[in-house]
């Protein structure tokens, strides 16, 4: 098959016949014909003239076999007896250029016509007037001429050649660079093996192909080629690595200390490494040819510096960002969209260790079994970027409990889009068992007080009673002792109306029973007793309930019920000159507000400050329960008691409870 | 009970000496120890308030008054003050359903002869009322001999 010349020759050879003006003839190494530059005769007559064609083609055949770098700008004759130069570009082609000495020298002429005429080439042609006119000197100094540029061209080639190779290692390095950064992408996050990279690992260069390959520093760990067939290499470079890495174990020398080594394969490569600062590690460069190895390696390590730089950079945030991360209450754990775990820190990985989980930067918190809800939350959060804002859970059972305070957010990137969830975890338990431990304290605190109060309160009559048994004895009249007996009686049953009430207020806080419930409703329930009672008081009983619904509050219906009631006979009781009761309902906020608003005598300042405490009573014959019981009641429920009262014009009683809203 | 208690003020008015003023807020108490000294023939007033029963005191000036530490508006103590500034020559018998002392809360100058504690045994109270009346007799009755 026909060798065809290369584009990047035939550029070539173009300008070269621009700047001649003369005819030429580019021949394959085998001889054959590859193109006519500037056709003139007698090269542009040899498709009308087979004989001169078979001449020709004879005589490029010739100079193709006989080629000997001799021959290379000396004149030579052609077919026609006319002068040519034959110059060789390398292994591509053969330059044969034509012209003519002379165009009035007859004899000359003469014979050039007689030698057309035997190829069969008419003399009417005349065809000398057209060829190109050159003196012997000046034919042989063109040749000169060609050569040179020839020659600059082909180093300008070679340079543009190792130019291209020396390319096509920064291209590798790059790519290096590429597989750095994604090592750093947060989605990885492996920094161990970036630094493997970076810092533990021999890199060679090859500039066969661009292929490259690199080892670990741990010379049996990691033998491995990226590119290209560097194969039969490796065993050559391990070993060379292996004594190289032997040489360089001092972990303080400076940056750069290039040694060469040999690598005795049929490929005669060289190898060069470096050291890396503050790392007993190498990077190796094999070079052949015209690879300039240091320029690369150099290039190579610049690359590597800032790569390292960022790499102990990033090495230096995260341990700042893990002291911060892990130095926070919270157990945080983000996750990208996938839900595998970015980032999880050391409370959060207590907090599953509780629950016998473990997991790790990867792992998924899906069908982990820690608990069903936040599984779900962290589903919707990367759906929907929705929130999940104070949510409680209780995990485990038994020893295991944890009463936890937990968040899911989404992650939002500049743009806008999700782009992982964060889930905030804190372990409440020790908090709950001290609030416990706290209220348990509280109320044995009150159980203290309320206890003192029911001893003075039980020993009123247990004193008269004690005192009726005595006197019974000694008095003789029958109709007194009846009456000593019917005092004990009525004592007695003082004494159990006490120990009644007492029980109501401590138990009602040990017994909660919370429901949702409707205080408008309640407040209806007791209408009719309220009205009976207010009338026999002589007492204008005024109901303001609004139409509207009003939403529910969480408490104990029954104790609720108890409370309007004392409240309401605190101000019957009070009102004793008659007078009027309004009670309201509304809402405030997100507070319902009950108002009970009588026009009596009002509180004086000295006995509100003692108002609710248990056994505090002015009421002749009163326990010191009622307000103390429904304060008590109140706040089970989450709400408070406040009563302002004006002298001469009236008391207010009001109780504020939260509105109990379900979650949506 | 009420009408009880005003037969007993209508009876104290029409008495010209009275023994015992008894201060305390629970009826039961009032009314077992106006029966107890019915029977021993003390005559005795009772209230049920601290300001009813200074009233008490500063008109009939008696030599004791049984006070309930623990009144309902008015502290009991308060009320034993009130009572000597009324009527020097006054001792004051203290009455609780707390255990509890009264050291450093009485003034040192307050003549109180003692608490008792309820529920109490009626001998005791009537040993102490009477040692107290005896004293207060005989002072009486033995005119005061410095001047």
């Amino acid at each position: 098959m026909q060798r065809m010349i290369t584009p990047k020759w035939q550029v070539f050879l173009e300008s070269l016949a621009g700047i001649l003006k003369m005819s030429f003839v580019a021949v394959s190494p085998a001889g054959e014909i590859q193109a006519v530059y500037n056709p003139k005769p007698p090269f542009s007559l040899l498709a009308g003239y087979p004989l001169l064609e078979r001449a020709y083609r004879g005589f490029f055949k010739e100079i193709a076999a006989h080629y000997k770098p001799e021959l290379e700008g000396r004149l030579i004759a052609d077919p026609l007896g006319l002068p040519a130069v034959v110059l060789s570009l390398r292994e591509e082609a053969y330059l044969v250029l034509g012209g003519c000495f002379t165009q009035r020298d007859h004899a000359y002429l003469a014979a050039l016509q007689s030698r057309l005429q035997s190829l069969g080439v008419s003399q009417d042609n005349r065809i000398w007037l057209q060829m190109t006119f050159l003196s012997a000197s000046d034919l042989s100094s063109t040749a000169e001429h060609i050569r040179v540029i020839y020659r600059h061209l082909c180093r300008t080639l070679d340079e543009t050649t190792e130019l291209g190779q020396q390319m096509l290692l920064l291209a590798a390095v790059e790519e290096i660079n590429k597989l750095m950064v994604e090592s750093l992408n947060p989605a990885k996050f492996n920094l161990e093996r970036i630094l493997d990279l970076v810092v533990s690992s021999l890199v060679i260069l090859s500039d066969v192909a661009g292929a490259w390959a690199f080892v670990c520093q741990d010379p049996g760990k990691t033998l491995g080629c990226y590119r290209g067939q560097c194969t039969d290499l490796l065993g050559h470079l391990q070993e060379a690595w292996e004594a190289v890495a032997a040489g360089c174990a001092d972990p303080v020398r400076p940056f750069l200390s290039f040694c060469k080594t040999k690598i005795p394969t049929g490929l005669s490569v060289e190898m060069e490494t470096l050291q890396l600062k503050e790392a007993s590690a190498c990077l190796g460069v094999i070079a052949g040819g015209s690879l300039s190895a240091g320029s690369a390696l150099t290039a190579f390590a610049r690359q590597l510096a800032i790569a390292l730089e960022v790499a102990s950079l990033y090495e230096f945030a995260q341990q700042r960002f893990g002291m911060l991360y892990n130095s926070i209450a919270h157990g945080l754990i983000v996750t990208n969209m996938r839900g595998e775990i970015l980032l999880i820190n050391d409370q959060a990985i207590s907090i599953l260790a509780v629950q016998g989980i473990s997991l790790s930067i990867g792992s998924s918190l899906r069908n982990s079994g820690f608990y069903r809800p936040i599984e779900r939350a962290i589903d919707n959060v990367l759906e929907s970027g929705c929130s999940y804002i104070h949510q409680r859970a209780i995990l485990g059972r038994n020893d295991r409990v944890q009463h936890i305070r937990w968040d899911v957010l989404p992650f939002i990137s500049d743009q806008g889009a999700i782009s992982g969830a964060m889930l905030l975890m804190e372990d409440i338990t020790e908090q709950i068992a001290f609030f416990q431990a706290v209220r348990d304290w509280e109320r044995l605190a009150a159980a203290g007080e309320v206890a003192a109060g029911l001893a003075h309160e039980i020993r009123n009559p247990l004193a008269t009673a004690k005192a009726a048994i005595q006197l019974y004895d000694i008095v003789g009249d029958q109709s007194k002792q009846a009456e000593l007996l019917h005092r004990l009686d009525t004592e007695l049953e003082r004494m159990n109306e006490i120990l009644t009430s007492f029980l109501e207020t401590t138990m009602s806080t040990g017994n909660e029973r919370m429901e949702p419930l409707y205080p408008g409703n309640l407040l209806c329930d007791l209408e009719a007793l309220l009205r009976e009672e207010a009338n026999i008081n002589e007492i204008e009983l005024v109901f303001d309930l609004p139409e509207d619904p009003l939403p529910p509050v969480l408490g104990d219906p029954a104790a609720l019920k108890q409370v309007f009631l004392n409240i309401a006979r605190n101000a019957f009781e009070a009102m004793a000159e008659g007078g009027r009761l309004i009670i309201s309902l509304a809402r405030s906020g997100n507070r319902l507000q009950i108002m009970f608003c009588d026009n009596g005598p009002g509180i004086p300042e000295e006995i509100m400050l003692n108002i609710t405490r248990p056994f505090f009573t002015t009421k002749l014959g009163g326990t010191g329960l009622g307000l103390s019981f429904s304060s008590s009641i109140l706040n089970t429920m989450g709400g408070e008691l406040q009563i302002e009262s004006l002298p001469r014009e009236g008391t207010t009683v009001k109780i504020m409870l939260p509105c109990y809203e379900r979650e949506a | 009970m009420s009408g009880k208690r005003e037969d007993v003020i209508i009876r104290g008015d029409l008495v010209d000496k009275v023994d015992v003023v008894v201060i305390d807020d629970d009826a039961g108490v009032r009314w077992v120890l106006q029966e107890l000294f019915s029977m021993a023939d003390i005559s005795c007033m009772h209230a049920e308030s601290g300001h009813e029963g200074i009233q008490l005191v500063s008109k009939y000036r008696p030599p004791l008054a049984i006070v309930d530490i623990k009144l309902g508006a008015m502290n009991g103590l308060e009320v034993a003050r009130c009572i000597y500034r009324e009527c020097k020559q006054i001792k004051i018998l203290f009455i609780t359903g707390y255990s509890e002392t009264i050291e450093g809360k009485v003034d040192e100058d307050l003549p109180v002869i003692g608490i008792l504690e309820k529920p109490f045994n009626i001998g005791e109270v009537l040993q102490q009322v009477k040692s107290v009346l005896n004293q207060a007799k005989g002072s009486a009755e033995r005119p005061v001999a410095f001047g």
